[in-house]
């Protein structure tokens, strides 16, 4: 999952974004909205963490705007401000959620998983698909009450298959989902993910959910 | 609960009651003065009347029972009496109709040569009495002169009269207080109704709508000046509530973020313990040190603007500022600041935490805001401070919020431990030491004057 964080405190962006990479997402910085604005033209995410006393433009300004031009992607405001007014405003605006500061990072966790599960349709975090069983909250995956262990990148990129079942995904909209822009992944390295994710999910004579689609890229899906 | 209107009905009901039997009283009284009066006129005719047919013949009192009879001298039922006495009390000669009793004597009778009083006879008929002293003509004996002639009548329909004007008076007297009543209970409400209207409105607004105002053009003359000073009070609290909202916003974002920070750090800390390193911990310590500086801040504000009881004390003017720089010397240093500083020497007064509050913040922020390599200077005198630094990035409309809490200029806002609470807190302190703020920016320079009285 590629994740915008939008937040002037560099201490508090750094730590949190390091605790989400440490989760298996892919997280972007931006210490105010001019950033913010300049990476969501360059990329897509599945979510935006967004503070709302930034310098200069203020992040309510960023969310109304984003709403205006019909950009959908969830919006989590993480903000000081706690009164009712304040919540009511940013959901008004747009907001998916709201989280006031300080937070637990396990709850900022939870949280985005819960908006984009909401944005993609499913009422609950587990998802059944063949013989495998993923839990995005607790990011565990089981099969057949078994279960696998993945690295949070390879959680990241089942995840990233698993939200879209049926979807040819292209390498670079893989790498999109993995990978911040700080980070500079080798050609293959998508390619190699996916290699070591069958490995680990889909053992010897076990069929793969996981298909390859020549020239066009991955996608999951039960029954061809 | 007290009410204009049951107060204002309560007064004027009493008011009208006063009135009413003052009048009644008057009226009464001027009613019962011409009855009596004329009552005692008639009663003196009838004397008069009497005491000219009175003759002395042949040594004999003789009164002609024809001219009784035309006076009104009956029957008893007619209710007319008279009695001649001698000058001694005898009686001489009384009317039919008093058969064979007498007539009271009235108080003062025998004393006075006339007058006039209320008796009552044996069989309890309240009679209006008049008494007069004369001699009959042709009177030669000594006997038949200076008699005494009292003429008596039942009074008995003067005062079923009286009784009846006290009675009307009473009735309509009342009747017309109540009705009044009524009608003011009415015409009060009228009245009014445009303070009815504005306690509805004055009643709708709250907190969260403050920016509501009277329509002054609804309101009648007499509550104008109320209307305009209840919208200047308005105005004050709306500008207060906003700016203490700000303030709010401003200290839970602060406060807010380096505990966020802090939790966020030991929570990544605890999870994954690789990423705890030397720099790690040092973020948690410098989050710590600005939320405690916060902290420090916002209490000093608190004290600053606390009004009353501060301790003067002699402030070592030399001492202070050289301590101060002694504090910045590093940073002064690190950017080739230069310091031209000008001390004159006097016993200086003041609250010493408020005084280290003011220096401490005007040169912190010179020092932080100075370009590199610049001059800041500084004066100081017992009545009187200046700090002037270089303030290329500052504006005019800067300068005009600079005093406002947690205000920071766009770029500096997230330099480091600048809180943008420095000049709220200088300002707050030299309110509450008397002493006067003055902001100004020439040339690029900005130039903060305090000055105290002599």
């Amino acid at each position: 999952m590629r994740i915008l964080l939008v937040e002037d405190s560099q201490r508090l962006r750094n730590t949190v974004a390091r605790a989400l990479v440490r989760l298996g997402q892919a997280v972007d910085e931006a210490a105010d909205v001019r950033e913010a604005r300049q990476c969501r033209d360059l990329y897509s995410y599945d979510v935006i963490l967004l503070d709302l006393m930034l310098p200069g433009e203020s992040g309510l300004s960023f969310l109304e705007s984003l709403r205006r031009s019909r950009d959908d992607t969830p919006v989590i405001i993480l903000t000081a401000l706690h009164t009712v007014g304040d919540r009511v405003r940013g959901l008004a605006l747009g907001a998916d959620d709201y989280l006031v500061k300080p937070f637990a990072i396990e709850e900022l966790a939870a949280r985005i998983e819960a908006v984009v599960r909401r944005r993609s349709g499913q009422a609950h975090s587990v998802l059944r698909i063949g013989a495998l069983e993923i839990d995005f909250s607790a990011r565990r995956v089981l099969r057949r009450g078994e279960e696998i262990s993945l690295t949070a990148r390879e959680f990241s990129l089942l995840e990233c298959l698993a939200r879209h079942p049926g979807r040819v995904l292209s390498r670079e909209q893989i790498e999109e989902h993995l990978y911040a822009e700080t980070q500079s992944p080798l050609s293959n390295a998508v390619d190699a993910a996916i290699y070591s994710l069958r490995r680990k999910l889909f053992p010897g004579d076990e069929p793969s959910l996981i298909h390859t689609r020549r020239g066009l890229g991955y996608v999951m899906q039960e029954n061809l | 609960m007290k009410s204009i209107r049951r107060e204002l009905l309560f007064l004027i009901g009493v008011a009208a009651l006063l009135l009413l039997f003052i009048c009644g009283f008057g009226l009464y009284f001027t009613f019962y003065q011409t009855l009596t009066n004329q009552f005692d006129a008639t009663l003196v005719s009838k004397a008069e009347a009497l005491m000219t047919a009175t003759e002395i013949d042949e040594n004999e009192l003789e009164l002609d029972p024809d001219v009784q009879s035309f006076i009104g001298y009956g029957p008893r039922s007619l209710g007319e009496y008279f009695e001649i006495f001698t000058r001694e009390g005898e009686p001489l000669h009384q009317s039919h109709s008093l058969e064979d009793t007498h007539l009271p004597r009235p108080q003062g009778f025998g004393l006075d040569e006339s007058g006039y009083g209320d008796i009552y006879l044996p069989d309890g008929i309240s009679c209006r009495a008049y008494w007069a002293t004369f001699t009959p003509s042709d009177s030669e004996m000594p006997q038949f002169t200076d008699l005494r002639i009292l003429v008596a009548s039942d009074r008995g329909d003067l005062d079923r009269t009286l009784k009846a004007a006290v009675l009307a008076i009473s009735l309509f007297g009342g009747g017309a207080v109540l009705i009044s009543l009524v009608i003011l209970y009415f015409v009060v409400g009228f009245g009014l109704t445009p303070l009815d209207r504005l306690s509805n409105k004055v009643q709708k607004i709250d907190v969260r709508r403050l920016s509501e105002r009277l329509d002054l053009n609804e309101l009648p003359a007499e509550l104008q000046g109320f209307g305009e000073k209840l919208n200047e009070l308005l105005e004050r609290l709306e500008v207060s509530f906003t700016r203490e909202r700000r303030f709010s916003s401003h200290a839970a974002h602060e406060l807010r973020t380096p505990l966020a920070e802090i939790r966020a750090m030991v929570e990544l800390g605890i999870a994954w313990p690789d990423e705890v390193t030397p720099t790690f911990l040092t973020g948690i310590g410098e989050a710590v040190a600005e939320l405690e500086q916060l902290i420090e801040r916002l209490s000093l504000l608190s004290r600053a603007d606390k009004h009353g009881g501060e301790s003067l004390e002699e402030i070592d003017l030399e001492l202070s500022v050289n301590e101060t720089l002694h504090r910045l010397s590093d940073e002064l240093h690190a950017r080739s600041l230069k310091v031209s500083s000008r001390i004159e020497p006097g016993k200086f007064y003041s609250d010493p935490i408020l005084w280290r509050a003011i220096l401490g913040n005007l040169c912190e922020n010179a020092v932080s805001y100075s370009p590199e390599g610049s001059l800041i200077t500084i004066e100081v005198s017992p009545h009187h401070l200046s700090v002037e630094n270089e303030a290329p990035d500052l504006s005019e409309e800067d300068v005009a919020h600079m005093c406002e809490r947690f205000w920071r200029k766009r770029e500096t806002q997230t330099k480091g431990h600048h809180s943008g609470l420095g000049l709220s807190i200088v300002r707050s302190s030299v309110e509450h030491l008397k002493g006067k703020l003055c902001i100004c920016l020439q040339n690029k320079r900005l130039q903060i004057q305090i000055s105290w009285d002599p």
